[in-house]
């Protein structure tokens, strides 16, 4: 009977939800040598950890969008499966503002597909990381400031920011209304081990959670 | 006056998430027949987040039960949707009571116990449902048409929904009043949802529901077969919450293959 019964029931054929996660990356001069080494090795860690669980392998969505003196969506949203780590390399400027703009942007369209797909999912995901301050006129810095701060408010996104070695910490506390974490040294596998283990907790919740996010054993106290 | 024997079964079982990150199984459910045979069930699932969800969803579905077992007549005896609202408004009303009493005695707050609710009452002429937050109700008439008797969803996220305890949590809140006579239901939290109903109208989806319903009228069926059915792998590759299904049939019915 119980063999029967599992057997018997069929499942509804709906499109899997998903969880759209933007990692918007500091690629500037500064970041060259080790940083951008290991931040190379780190987002290889998030594929891997992901991919470890079924269900976030299919839900998850990421994209990659890079900041320095050009702004560049090196990977427009994918299923992790599908996911191919990029190579990135560092140099020139700081873009930053330009970069959250376009991150925003690029959660907004990936909504509209999903709406217009009938494809149920979670609140998106923009994580930051840098170890500078934006290069660009402050006008653009406080738009994106404001965009960021707008998003929030409407819950249309979660934004995080992490400062890495030099970062100005105080410029990202004025851009994220969620407290920016210090990175503690080179710590991106760590950082991007939590990050999967965040979003498969994100990806598996039920309605109405705040999902309770993993200790970080990454950033500096 | 006719009576009807219900057959009830249920099973909750922890989702791998919960296992995952230690959580208990934060479902609960509960039953009653009235002295007249009214079935009474109600099924809650408490916030993953909050403290004390587990006692939270447990309180709310026993304090729905008591409500409305002993009320002076039988629930949906008298009037139709208007009345069946302002009964299972009062319903909510005494569980919150209750949700704040366990509150006090825990000296925590209400949203420590943050869970949904949902509510059936089953006659042999009507079936009526409360619902605050998600999980759905599906209901088999005479027929063998499945209608989907309650299920909401609430803002633009998967992961959002509307507790009891969340403030203006009645004005969310969705009562229901079908008339005629159920052959078989179905009440379920929302770990389900994906598999059993068909988006983007959450209809409710025959190859899911007709076995079920098939094994629920066979006599030897046991909640403990239903709960090795949510625990199988299929299910389990399916979703990681914690997931609760609630059966019900009319004894006497004869399974047909």
């Amino acid at each position: 009977m119980v063999t029967e019964l599992e057997e018997r029931v069929e499942f509804a054929e709906n499109p899997e939800p998903r969880c759209a996660c933007v990692l918007l990356l500091d690629t500037s001069g500064s970041m060259a040598g080790e940083k951008i080494d290991a931040l190379n090795e780190g987002i290889r860690t998030f594929k891997e950890e992901l991919q470890g669980d079924p269900l976030a392998s299919r839900r998850v969505e990421v994209a990659i969008v890079t900041f320095d003196s050009q702004v560049q969506v090196v990977q427009d949203f994918v299923t992790v499966d599908a996911f191919e780590p990029p190579l990135l390399h560092a140099s020139g400027q700081t873009a930053m503002g330009t970069g959250i703009l376009r991150a925003l942007e690029l959660v907004r369209e990936r909504k509209a597909v999903y709406k217009r797909n009938g494809i149920a999912y979670y609140r998106p995901w923009i994580f930051m990381i840098t170890d500078g301050e934006p290069t660009e006129p402050d006008h653009i810095v406080q738009h994106a400031a404001q965009e960021v701060r707008r998003e929030e408010e409407n819950r249309g996104v979660a934004f995080f920011a992490v400062g890495v070695d030099k970062a100005n910490m105080a410029t990202l506390a004025e851009i994220s209304v969620r407290q920016p974490l210090k990175l503690r040294g080179l710590a991106f596998r760590e950082l991007f081990v939590w990050l999967s283990a965040s979003m498969q907790r994100v990806s598996g919740s039920k309605p109405g959670d705040q999902v309770p996010l993993p200790p970080t054993g990454w950033s500096e106290i | 006056m006719e009576r009807v024997e219900w057959r009830v079964l249920a099973a909750s079982v922890q989702g791998s998430m919960h296992e995952r990150l230690e959580l208990p199984c934060q479902d609960a459910f509960a039953d009653a027949t009235t002295p007249s045979g009214a079935l009474i069930v109600a099924v809650a699932d408490g916030a993953g987040s909050a403290r004390y969800a587990q006692q939270g969803a447990q309180c709310a579905v026993q304090a729905m039960v008591e409500f409305l077992r002993n009320l002076p007549s039988d629930p949906l005896t008298n009037g139709g949707l208007d009345e069946w609202r302002a009964l299972a408004t009062q319903a909510i009303e005494s569980v919150k009571r209750a949700l704040a009493e366990q509150a006090a005695q825990h000296k925590a707050t209400v949203s420590d116990f943050a869970t949904t609710l949902i509510g059936v009452v089953a006659t042999p002429h009507a079936v009526a449902s409360v619902q605050i937050g998600d999980g759905a109700v599906v209901l088999e008439d005479a027929q063998g048409q499945l209608h989907l008797l309650t299920h909401t969803r609430v803002g633009e996220y998967l992961n959002e929904t509307v507790f009891l305890t969340s403030e203006g949590a009645l004005a969310h809140a969705r009562f229901e009043r079908w008339e005629g006579t159920a052959a078989h239901l179905a009440i379920f939290t929302d770990g389900l949802e994906l598999l059993a109903l068909q988006l983007p109208d959450a209809t409710p989806y025959p190859p899911f529901f007709q076995p079920l319903f098939r094994f629920v009228d066979s006599p030897e069926a046991s909640a403990a077969q239903l709960e090795a059915f949510l625990r199988s792998e299929r299910v389990r590759a399916r979703t990681d919450d914690d997931l609760t299904l609630v059966l019900i049939g009319r004894k006497g019915e004869t399974p047909c293959k």
